[in-house]
């Protein structure tokens, strides 16, 4: 059997189960439209808004001391979940796909729990938590750690709801490949971390990735729990999403839209960096496949 | 090597995967691990490389304890069923692995290259360094999983169902070509399969192992023609079962009418289809009845199944060509079967 034959077939195959060709636009219409009213129109909107009144007052916006001051918490927010749920998630991919333990859909169960929740209620279980009225309140008061309306709190919380981003893409990937690559490794004489740095990591690396710029974008975007327990205090606890809807309550609307404009930016650029390395996981397995099928040509 | 196993229990929960397994490989034996699947002969293997660990028992290589050896302490090679490459590196890289990870006398680089050419050559895939496993066909990639395993100059090499994931073709080739290799190289060898064309063909001996016990230990021909139990003698090929009786220290094979009640032993003949003759007179030997229902002509030999007029069982027989031809039997034919080979077994009592 030649490689052309499969393809061949699964194209007839594909012949049988397609719609005739007015159906087929109507559909894609549809999804296009669908797109283009919810997904870009309002993204243009953004920008027009941002720059209506101009270059100098959208530069002036974004510069202005608190603009700045809420930029700098929601990439230090994220500067440290990010890293944080990188090792957690890799750590409970790691426990799911390779190892048999008792609890363990309970963990996979706990790990959705930020999916499931509102996050505006887990910024409430923050406040139960930590706040002056809290479980641990008055030891904090007395000590002088605030969490609350500070820096640590929205930490936290940004943490919280991004918990599920890593783990999510590599427990199904880790899943199916098993372990006895990791197995194999430990025969030939290899130690642990010799095994996870040489085995282990590059065999997930592409979804790792996937999953960190997916966690960034949540991190930099989340609102509802941030808000809880931020307390709003200008320049110290707002993070952008927090000052965007300052600044709109003031009827700031240009400086506003400015300031979401800079957090559609980076949501472009996460899906740029998104769609290249979802490009090159499909190039890299591509140029594997047209190989092997070079391959058997030769035999 | 020698290996010696002593008394090996393993339970996983409730399953108890091996009971009481004792076994001795001598240094340079091609030994199989021969059974149906879930038997335990993969555990046992397992346990062996020291990627699982045993609840009592205790295994010595070389008269030494393994207990007490890491996995990588012991040098063991093993090639896992689905070759378990890594599939991110190259073939070179998968057979300098074992090299590259040593902690002490780790060789040069130059000395690595060497090895794993030579290596590569052995198996014969020079000249495949720079492809991934992907690029590799099934027996391709069984042939670098081997020289991965053999890089660390293993002292043992266990193989789990080496040949499992091949077309039939490719397994028959790969295997008589794993045979060639292990009489040059002599290296302590052990392999699990459930395919017991491929045991008997490769191995020096083999160990039937069934429901995590050992049924029996002895060469190829030993087994086939002595089988230890009942159970052997079904696992290694087709079979007939007669029911007999001790008839004045004869033994006889009952009819119909006459069961093998009042007898002390209840006794049951097992004989192999080609054991079975057919005649078209009775001969001197009381023969059994039955009339032929299915004539199938498989390569060589003629396969014929019958009903015996008695009982109704049905009994299978295999005739080479020549005898069929000139025997020209049909279907629907009434015969006699003389089983002129049988193995007796004591009937289980209820």
């Amino acid at each position: 059997m030649t490689p052309s034959e499969p393809v061949r077939g699964r194209a007839i195959a594909a012949q049988a189960v397609t719609e005739s060709r007015a159906v087929r636009f109507l559909l894609i219409g549809i999804a296009l439209s669908f797109l283009a009213l919810f997904l870009l129109l309002p993204l243009a909107i953004v920008f027009a808004t941002a720059l209506q009144k101009g270059w100098i007052a959208y530069w002036a916006a974004i510069s202005d001391p608190m603009a700045r001051s809420a930029i700098r918490l929601t990439l230090l927010a994220t500067a440290i979940a990010v890293p944080l749920n990188l090792v957690f998630g890799l750590a409970a991919a790691w426990a799911i796909g390779k190892f048999q333990f008792r609890g363990k859909q309970l963990l996979i169960t706990l790990i959705d729990l930020p999916f499931s929740i509102s996050p505006v209620v887990s910024g409430l279980i923050y406040m139960l938590v930590f706040g002056l009225q809290g479980w641990f309140g008055a030891w904090l008061e007395e000590h002088d750690i605030r969490i609350i309306f500070a820096v640590p709190g929205i930490v936290l919380a940004t943490i919280f709801v991004t918990v599920p981003f890593v783990a999510r893409e590599l427990i199904p990937l880790m899943q199916a490949q098993g372990a006895e690559e990791e197995e194999a490794a430990i025969t030939l004489g290899a130690s642990g971390w010799r095994t996870f740095w040489s085995i282990t990591l590059p065999n997930v690396k592409w979804a790792l990735l996937y999953g960190v710029i997916l966690c960034a974008a949540r991190a930099m975007g989340e609102f509802g729990a941030v808000s809880v327990v931020s307390g709003h205090i200008r320049g110290l606890t707002n993070t952008m999403t927090l000052h965007v809807e300052i600044l709109y309550n003031e009827y700031q609307s240009a400086a506003a839209f400015a300031v979401a404009s800079l957090l559609a930016l980076l949501a472009l650029v996460t899906l740029a960096a998104r769609g290249s390395v979802e490009w090159r996981a499909r190039q890299q397995l591509r140029a594997a496949l047209r190989r092997s099928e070079e391959e058997s040509h030769e035999h | 090597m020698n290996i010696e196993v002593r008394h090996l229990t393993k339970k996983f929960g409730s399953f108890t995967a091996l009971k009481d397994v004792s076994l001795d490989v001598a240094p340079g034996e091609l030994v199989a691990l021969l059974g149906p699947s879930g038997c335990g002969k993969t555990t046992l293997l397992r346990i062996l490389s020291g990627l699982e660990f045993p609840d009592s028992g205790s295994i010595l290589f070389g008269g030494e304890d393994a207990a007490a050896q890491t996995v990588g302490d012991r040098r063991v090679g093993f090639v896992f069923q689905h070759y378990a490459l890594f599939r991110h590196m190259t073939v070179f890289e998968n057979v300098a692995f074992g090299l590259r990870v040593r902690r002490e006398n780790r060789p040069s680089n130059e000395e690595i290259r060497r090895r794993v050419e030579a290596l590569l050559a052995l198996v014969k895939l020079d000249g495949f360094d720079d492809r991934y496993p992907a690029q590799l066909s099934g027996g391709q990639r069984q042939r670098v999983a081997l020289a991965r395993a053999l890089a660390v100059e293993p002292r043992v090499l266990l193989l789990d169902e080496p040949f499992g994931a091949l077309d039939a073709k490719v397994r028959k080739e790969l295997r008589r070509w794993l045979r060639r290799l292990h009489d040059e190289i002599r290296l302590t060898s052990i392999f699990v399969t459930h395919d017991v064309e491929e045991a008997l063909e490769v191995s020096d001996r083999v160990v039937i192992i069934n429901n995590g016990r050992i049924e029996q230990i002895g060469t190829p021909d030993e087994v086939y023609d002595h089988p230890a139990s009942p159970f052997v003698y079904r696992f290694l090929g087709n079979v007939n079962l007669f029911h007999a009786r001790m008839d004045q220290g004869r033994i006889a094979i009952a009819g119909a009418g006459e069961s093998p009640e009042g007898t002390e032993h209840p006794l049951t003949a097992y004989a192999r289809p080609h054991e079975v003759e057919l005649s078209r007179d009775p001969g001197p030997d009381p023969a059994l009845e039955a009339d032929i229902i299915h004539i199938q002509t498989v390569g060589p030999t003629v396969r014929i199944e019958l009903r015996r007029c008695d009982t109704g069982e049905i009994v299978e027989a295999e005739l080479t060509r020549e005898r069929y031809r000139t025997m020209a039997c049909k279907t629907g034919e009434r015969v006699h079967i003389h089983p002129n080979r049988v193995r007796i077994f004591e009937e289980p009592k209820n």
